[in-house]
Parts: C-alpha cells; sequence; structure tokens
C-alpha cells in the first residue's frame, strides 16, 4: 500500500487516506539513489577519461620529443659521415697513429713505476736478483726475468709476490740452470709473468 | 507540482496542481466526458465495463494535458466504505494495525475480509478510553482494476483516495475546526461527509444525483440528510454538526441552502473553494476540480 502520510501538512490540514498498492516514497528514493550511482559512475568515468586524455597527452608528447632526438641523432651522424667522406685517407692514417701515440702516452703516464718498484722490493728475497722488468702499459701485465741462487729461492719470490695484493696472476713462465762463468755464480734463470693491479686493487 | 487526476462515473478530470504559501496555483488541467455505464462505481462488482475504452479516454486526456508517470487519483465514493473502528488497543506497527483493522472490519463490509484493502487515521480515545481509527477500505480487486487501466495509460498511481476525502482536502481552510458537513452532489450520487476537528469521520452515500434535488425528491433526500446527522451523532459519537456547506448543486445551491437551513436549524451555505483555496483569477468551474484539486495538493 502506498506509503504513510499522517503528519500534517503545513500548507493542508485534513489528513487522507492512501489505498495505492505502489509505494510512491519508496520509488522515488530508489530512483534518486539510481541517479546518484549513475551521477557517480559518470563522474568516475569522466575521471578515468580525463586521466586517459592526460596519459595520452603525455606519451605523444614523449613520443613527439623521443622522433626529434633520433632526428636530430640522424642528423648529427650523416654530419660526421659528410666530414669523415672529405677527409683524406692518408691523412686519416696519420689521425689515427697519432691518436694511438697519445693514448700510449696516456697510458704510460697513467703506470705507477714507483709503486711497482715499491712492491717488487718487498716482494723479491735477497738471494734473486732482477735483470728485466718489462710492462705492458695497456693490460698491465708484467714480465719479470732475473736469476735466483736456488730453487728455494726461486719459491720465496713467487709467495713473495704472490701474497702481495698488487699482484694477481702470477706465473713462472721459464726457469733454466745457469752454470757458473767468470763473473757469474751459478743459478738459475727464470721468468715470471704477473699482472700488476696497481694500489691493492 | 503534482498531477491530480479524479476518476467520475460521467467523466475524468486530471489537473496539475501545488499549494505554494497557502495559494493555489493551478497549471493545467483537461477533463473528457465518460461514456454512460463505462464506470459503474460499487464496492461488489467489477467497476470498469471496458478496461481498454477508460484506458484509450486516460491516454488522450494525458496527452492532451501533458501528463505522465506518478499522478494522485480520486475515485468514486462508491468504491468505499467508510468507517470508524474502536479497539483496546492497535498494534503500533502500521502494516499490523491495518491487517488488525482489516480483520475487525470483517463483519462491517459487504466482501470478505481478506479481499480488502484498507488505510486509516488513529482519532484520539473515545469516550470509554478505547483507541478508535477512522478505516478506508476497498476490495482489492476493485483497486486493481483502477490501478489496471492508470498502467494501461502509462500512469502510476502513488495515491488512491476516495473523491469526496479529496474533495476535502481542497476545502480544508473550511473544515480543519469544529464538525462540519460537507453535502457533495454529483451526477450519479451525494455524498454527505462530516469532518471533525479536521478529520473525516462519516460519510452517508446517497444514490440520488443532483437532478433530484428538484422540488419532487427533495423533501426526502432533506430528511435523509437530517437522518444521517442524527444517526452520526448517536452512534458515531460526533458532536454536533455546526454548520453544512454544498457543493455540485449549481444553479440550485442557494435555495437547498435556504431550505436545508430551515430544516436542521444550522448554518448551511455553498462551498467557496476558491476562497477556502485562496485563489484568484481561476474559472467559475473551479468547484468541479475541487477533487483533482485536492488530489494533487495533498501529501504524499
Amino acid at each position: 500500500m502506498g506509503s504513510g502520510h499522517r503528519r500534517r501538512h503545513p500548507t493542508l490540514l485534513i489528513p487522507g487516506f492512501n489505498l495505492a498498492s505502489l509505494n510512491y516514497r519508496r520509488a522515488r528514493r530508489d530512483v534518486i539513489l539510481a541517479a546518484c550511482a549513475l551521477a557517480v559512475l559518470g563522474l568516475l568515468l569522466l575521471g578515468q577519461m580525463g586521466m586517459w586524455a592526460a596519459g595520452r597527452g603525455e606519451r605523444q608528447a614523449i613520443a613527439r620529443r623521443l622522433a626529434r632526438m633520433e632526428g636530430e641523432l640522424r642528423r648529427r651522424q650523416e654530419e660526421v659521415r659528410a666530414v669523415l667522406a672529405g677527409v683524406p685517407g692518408e691523412v686519416m692514417k696519420q689521425y689515427e697513429s697519432k691518436v694511438k701515440a697519445y693514448n700510449q702516452i696516456l697510458e704510460a703516464s697513467a703506470f705507477s713505476w714507483i709503486g711497482l718498484l715499491v712492491e717488487l722490493e718487498r716482494s723479491v728475497p735477497p738471494a734473486v736478483s732482477l735483470s728485466e722488468i718489462q710492462p705492458d702499459h695497456a693490460s698491465r701485465v708484467v714480465l719479470l726475468r732475473g736469476v735466483a741462487r736456488s730453487f728455494d729461492d726461486l719459491s720465496l719470490l713467487l709467495r713473495g709476490l704472490e701474497q702481495r695484493t698488487a699482484f694477481r696472476d702470477v706465473y713462472l713462465m721459464r726457469q733454466a740452470e745457469q752454470k757458473a762463468q767468470p763473473g757469474k755464480p751459478a743459478g738459475l734463470e727464470f721468468a715470471v709473468r704477473l699482472v700488476y693491479q696497481g694500489d691493492g686493487k | 507540482m503534482a498531477w491530480g487526476l479524479e476518476i467520475d462515473a460521467d467523466a475524468l478530470r486530471l489537473c496539475r496542481a501545488e499549494r505554494r504559501r497557502g495559494r493555489l496555483h493551478l497549471r493545467r488541467r483537461a477533463e473528457v466526458s465518460v461514456p454512460a455505464g463505462l464506470v459503474q462505481p460499487g464496492q461488489k462488482n467489477g467497476n470498469v465495463a471496458e478496461a481498454a475504452a477508460l484506458s484509450g479516454l486516460l491516454h488522450d486526456l494525458c496527452r492532451k494535458a501533458g501528463c505522465r508517470g506518478w499522478v494522485r487519483v480520486a475515485l468514486p465514493d462508491p468504491v468505499f466504505s467508510l468507517r470508524t473502528l474502536a479497539s483496546d488497543e492497535l498494534p503500533p506497527k502500521r502494516e499490523e494495525a491495518r491487517r488488525f483493522l482489516r480483520w475487525q472490519a470483517r463483519d462491517l463490509l459487504p466482501f470478505p475480509a481478506e479481499e480488502a484493502r484498507l488505510d486509516f487515521l488513529p482519532l484520539g480515545p473515545g469516550p470509554e478510553g478505547r483507541v478508535r481509527a477512522v478505516c478506508l477500505a476497498a476490495r482489492e480487486r476493485t483497486l486493481v482494476e483502477y490501478e489496471r487501466v492508470l498502467a494501461a495509460a502509462g500512469l502510476r498511481a502513488s495515491v488512491l483516495d476516495a473523491r469526496s476525502i479529496c474533495l476535502a482536502q481542497a476545502a480544508s481552510a473550511s473544515l480543519a475546526s469544529g464538525t462540519t458537513g460537507l453535502l457533495a452532489a454529483g451526477r450519479t450520487w451525494t455524498t454527505l461527509l462530516l469532518v471533525e476537528e479536521g478529520r473525516p469521520r462519516f460519510w452517508r452515500i446517497l444514490r440520488e444525483a443532483v437532478e433530484m434535488w428538484g422540488d419532487g425528491e427533495r423533501p426526502r433526500l432533506l430528511r435523509e440528510v437530517a437522518d444521517s446527522l442524527a444517526f452520526c451523532r448517536e452512534s458515531e459519537g460526533i458532536g454536533p454538526v455546526e454548520r453544512v456547506l454544498l457543493t455540485g448543486l449549481g444553479g440550485r445551491t442557494a435555495e437547498v441552502a435556504s431550505v436545508l437551513m430551515n430544516w436542521l436549524g444550522i448554518p448551511v451555505s455553498g462551498l467557496d473553494l476558491c476562497a477556502a483555496l485562496r485563489t484568484e483569477g481561476h474559472p467559475e468551474d473551479l468547484a468541479q476540480w475541487g477533487a483533482a484539486i485536492g488530489a494533487a495538493i495533498r501529501p504524499c
């Protein structure tokens, strides 16, 4: 039956009856709730669309920027290719050899001879003498040649080198007995290969 | 602003109105005649002889007035039964109270109580301290018949009430205090409604139409009115009627009022709906629209 209406209406004094089977108030409340739900959904949808539009704008801006940068890169590469094409082969070779020499100088200047000699001084026992120290600046591989009085002295040298943190990959490359000669006592001639890491690295 | 619809045996009246700051604002109105026999109001049998025809009339009326959706409907008085019931106690919940009163009214209704649809207005305690309620009841299938006609015309009833109750609501300003009789003559029947302290308390439906208030039948009708007032005072405990308002009598209003005043010995006058509704500039036939206006402006 219809909604109750016993409350006195401010401008209508006589109350009436209601035998309607439909409940107007409930139906109106349902409509209002449905309208509110639709409005909320609509707002959410609008928000989602706004976010999507903003994201799309941002993506488009990034794509434009990327395309611009790629175009710039291509343009620079073409310029470089054009410049290189204009340089004669002989001049290029001269440049390359100069660059190679400069690099070697830079590498050599970066190599610490003093550090290497200090480390060797701490590792080489008294009965071992070094005749040749040959470093490769690029790979930091150092080749040592010398003479040890005995095999024990040579072993002492190898252990001493291995214990230093400045060296790694210490290998005995060659050993040969050297007979006594005038001015030269008998001993063991050797060659050792190692990697010099610099300041204990 | 809501739509009010009066379904009568001879016409359908539809209007859009509201009451703002005590004044009536009547926006649209439209009416159409109903062929004789199409609506036969009553409590026992079917009321609508041809539902499709009535729906068609209603549909055309709505299209003419621009109405659709919810509407507050005033149905003919003979569809309903208005009774005051007394009880030691009423269930606190409204739906339970309805069921209880429906059961209590089982011997007063001309159809099985379980087939009744009932609504009530609580009254103050009676002389013996019993709880009283004024009940309006109608047969379920009769109301469903009208609701189907409305639905077929694209309408939904938010209120179904009796024509005289809606008319009394429109005339609230004249009926709010004391005990007043409202004699509403129609083309097929006449209703005498008694309103006590702003609450409908009793009605008597006379099967005599407005034409019967001519000279020939008038004495009998006057006696019927006088007997009804005496009956309701004695059996329903309603206080003495202070005055009677007449409506629907057209040109006979002044004549009938004079005779009735002499007969009853209390003031009798025509209902001035324009004054009751505090309206200006509305047509002369506003009295005919009382029920539809009352339905439209009532709270829902």
